[in-house]
């Protein structure tokens, strides 16, 4: 009896085009777009080196410890300017062309030109900025002793980075990442769809065919089961399908922890599915209203954990913690992110802790709700 | 006895859907449910099948009371229902078979059974359709198809014929005396007090939750004091013509309306000739003459004081 309603659930699922397009193919898509429009930010994360022109003017070459530094910050293994040593009139035409983000003009004070302003014209200023602090410091050890202007470089240059966030864990903190552990959140609770429809044909009072097969000799509970686990292996095989998408053909980068990603996506699956079946037979509401409610918690909860803002992960995390504890979209993600960025697993554990504690309690509340056998109306 | 219901009594809050509700239904015979909308018939099922709760009384089915997990007599049993409950994205075959399998486990068997009730409701050809590719008529027979097709000994069938073209409707019913032919025992709901008359050997008239009479056809006939009914289109007819006929011994309403004047008699008599020599001796022209003995809406006014065919309600 379990493999006819089992085969049979699969069937109707994967006929259903609706439920194919939003829990299959939508995400894909999503996760797709979000590639094309996140090439652009990627490629502005490697603006290191950045051009700068100088003016090679008298005061440039009265100024040895400039002309040095710029040299050793230009030349270095992971250069942080790409010098332009030009006439004041090259140097407007690159700036003019965009050839260059800004020109310096040597002397007391040092005068930055810059056409715009943005990340690069940034740096710039900033290096010149500590460079302008230490201007006499770097004059006297050029003068004293030359071999220590490497120290006084390699110090600027660390501040400089300072403004960058050091990795912590794992990795580098992504904020694009954000987005595709938010979205990989947001389909896993495309399971509440499933939850929903399983309660749907099981509850003789929410169908006709549910009322069928509630007065066929299959007990009720071992056909709900039966037809879940059709559901949930649909929904699973294409989160893991999902996965399989964004690391091997969108490359995004899950930090080798593959298998635990599986873990808490099938965690997720699950708890999405229990969650529509009680949304489905707990709530004495229509079955658009339903719909609705499932559609708030998968898209609300992917909102709160960074789908459409990636600062609205930390937003939360600060000033409402309440929300990041009871949000289940949001520790889903949050589970794929600690695995990512994390170099324990006390992080990832909790969470899952917090999915399985979830997952356990909706599905008690369903068998109470799914158990009963006759109805006061239909 | 195949059902017994004692004292079945269902209350939708204020609203009581069964009022004290007992019957028999015997091995071997159509059990017609009859009453207009709201009257309680669907509720009366539903309550047989222990889907719903009631609030008092007793059902038994096979002689053993019946209730949400009693999986054994639900084997024994078929339910077709007023809505069409099939699944839109399996076909013919696969809504029977997925259906018949909730049942029958054996799959050479399960197969069989399903080629049977695609043949029974006359589903050949269409085996491959989707159901929403089927007419209103196709689609009531393959939800009759998904709820007998595991040849089941009882079998509900709550207005099955409900929107169904005419030739569709004939099928419908063919396949219920058949069924019953083949050894089924059947329960049959309807408002339609012909097809009641037309297949059902016992009948059962409900209102507002409670029987209002039972019997065969003939003996639900023969509690009211009603005979032949005549209607003859006439012209014209004098008020003291009118007055005469209304003498006759065998007469018990005489009207006239719009040009047609109907005559109905007393239970057990006979007045059409009687009332044609009277108007050939009066010289009064008429035109088609319609003779009917009394239907069970006949009965049903009779006893309630209305149409059977009103909408009193939703399903109850």
């Amino acid at each position: 009896m379990f493999s006819h309603i089992f085969s049979y659930r699969l069937k109707t699922i994967l006929r259903d085009r609706e439920m194919v397009f939003w829990a299959m193919v939508f995400p894909l898509l999503m996760a797709t777009l979000f590639k094309i429009a996140f090439a652009n930010i990627t490629a502005a994360g490697t603006i290191l080196p950045v051009p700068m022109a100088v003016i090679t003017d008298a005061a440039y070459h009265n100024d040895q410890a400039l002309q040095e530094t710029l040299l050793r910050v230009s030349r270095s293994d992971q250069p942080l300017l790409e010098l332009h040593p030009v006439s004041r009139e090259e140097a407007e035409a690159l700036l003019f062309d965009d050839e260059v983000a800004g020109y310096l003009e040597a002397g007391r004070p040092l005068r930055l030109h810059v056409a715009s302003s943005g990340i690069k014209q940034s740096i710039l200023r900033t290096f010149l900025d500590q460079y302008s602090q230490y201007q006499s410091t770097a004059e006297t050890i050029m003068r004293r002793n030359p071999e220590g202007l490497d120290e006084f470089i390699s110090q600027l240059e660390r501040q400089i980075s300072y403004t960058t966030p050091r990795p912590l864990g794992r990795n580098q903190p992504d904020q694009v990442l954000v987005f595709y552990f938010a979205l990989l959140a947001m389909a896993c609770f495309y399971g509440c769809y499933y939850g929903l429809l399983e309660a749907k044909e099981i509850q003789a009072n929410l169908s006709y065919r549910a009322a069928r097969v509630n007065m066929s000799p299959v007990h009720k509970l071992k056909a709900f089961l039966a037809s879940s686990a059709a559901s949930l292996t649909i929904h699973f095989s294409a989160q893991v399908f999902l996965l399989m998408y964004l690391r091997f053909i969108l490359k995004v980068d899950f930090a080798d922890q593959f298998l635990f990603v599986l873990v808490a996506c099938f965690t997720g699956c699950v708890l999405s599915l229990a969650l529509g079946a009680l949304i489905g037979s707990g709530l004495k509401v229509s079955e658009n209203l339903k719909d609705g409610i499932a559609t708030a918690i998968g898209l609300g909860g992917s909102f709160l954990a960074g789908l459409m803002y990636p600062g609205m992960k930390q937003i939360v995390s600060v000033h409402f913690p309440v929300v990041k504890w009871i949000n289940p979209v949001g520790i889903l993600a949050d589970s794929y992110y600690a695995l990512f960025f994390y170099e324990g697993s006390s992080r990832y554990l909790l969470n899952l802790t917090l999915l399985l504690a979830f997952t356990l309690i909706f599905i008690t509340a369903v068998y109470l709700l799914i158990r009963k056998r006759h109805y006061d109306s239909i | 006895m195949i059902i017994k219901v004692n004292e079945l009594v269902k209350r939708y809050g204020n609203l009581q859907a069964l009022n004290h509700l007992s019957f028999e239904v015997k091995q071997g015979e159509i059990f017609g449910l009859l009453g207009p909308n709201g009257s309680g018939k669907t509720t009366a099922i539903n309550c047989m099948l222990s889907l719903l709760k009631y609030d008092k009384g007793d059902v038994e089915v096979f002689g053993k009371p019946m209730g949400p997990e009693s999986y054994e007599l639900k084997q024994k049993i078929g339910v077709v229902m007023q809505e069409v409950a099939v699944f839109d994205v399996l076909t013919v075959r696969e809504n029977i078979d997925y259906f018949c399998g909730l049942y029958v486990k054996d799959r050479q068997k399960k197969k069989e059974l399903v080629e049977e009730a695609v043949e029974f409701v006359g589903l050949q050809g269409f085996e491959k359709f989707l159901p929403k590719k089927l007419s209103g008529g196709l689609l009531r027979r393959l939800n009759i198809a998904c709820g007998i097709a595991h040849k089941p000994e009882l079998i509900f069938l709550d207005e099955p014929t409900v929107a169904v073209d005419p030739q569709s409707r004939n099928h419908i019913l063919e396949g219920i005396v058949k069924l019953n032919r083949q050894g089924a025992t059947i329960v049959y709901t309807s408002h339609y007090m012909e097809e009641v008359e037309q297949i059902c050997s016992r009948i059962m008239i409900l209102d507002k939750g409670k029987e209002i009479a039972s019997g065969t056809r003939e003996s639900l006939k023969a509690m009211i004091d009603l005979g032949e009914k005549c209607r003859f289109e006439v012209f014209s007819i004098e008020q003291d013509q009118l007055n005469r006929l209304e003498r006759f011994s065998e007469v018990s309403e005489v009207e006239f309306k719009d040009s047609l004047l109907t005559v109905k008699a007393h239970k057990g008599s006979n007045i059409l000739e009687r009332i044609l020599m009277f108007l050939r001796e009066e010289g009064i022209p008429f035109g088609r003459i319609f003779s009917e003995q009394p239907t069970l809406n006949d009965v049903f006014l009779e006893i309630t004081g209305r149409e059977l065919r009103d909408n009193g309600g939703d399903n109850v």
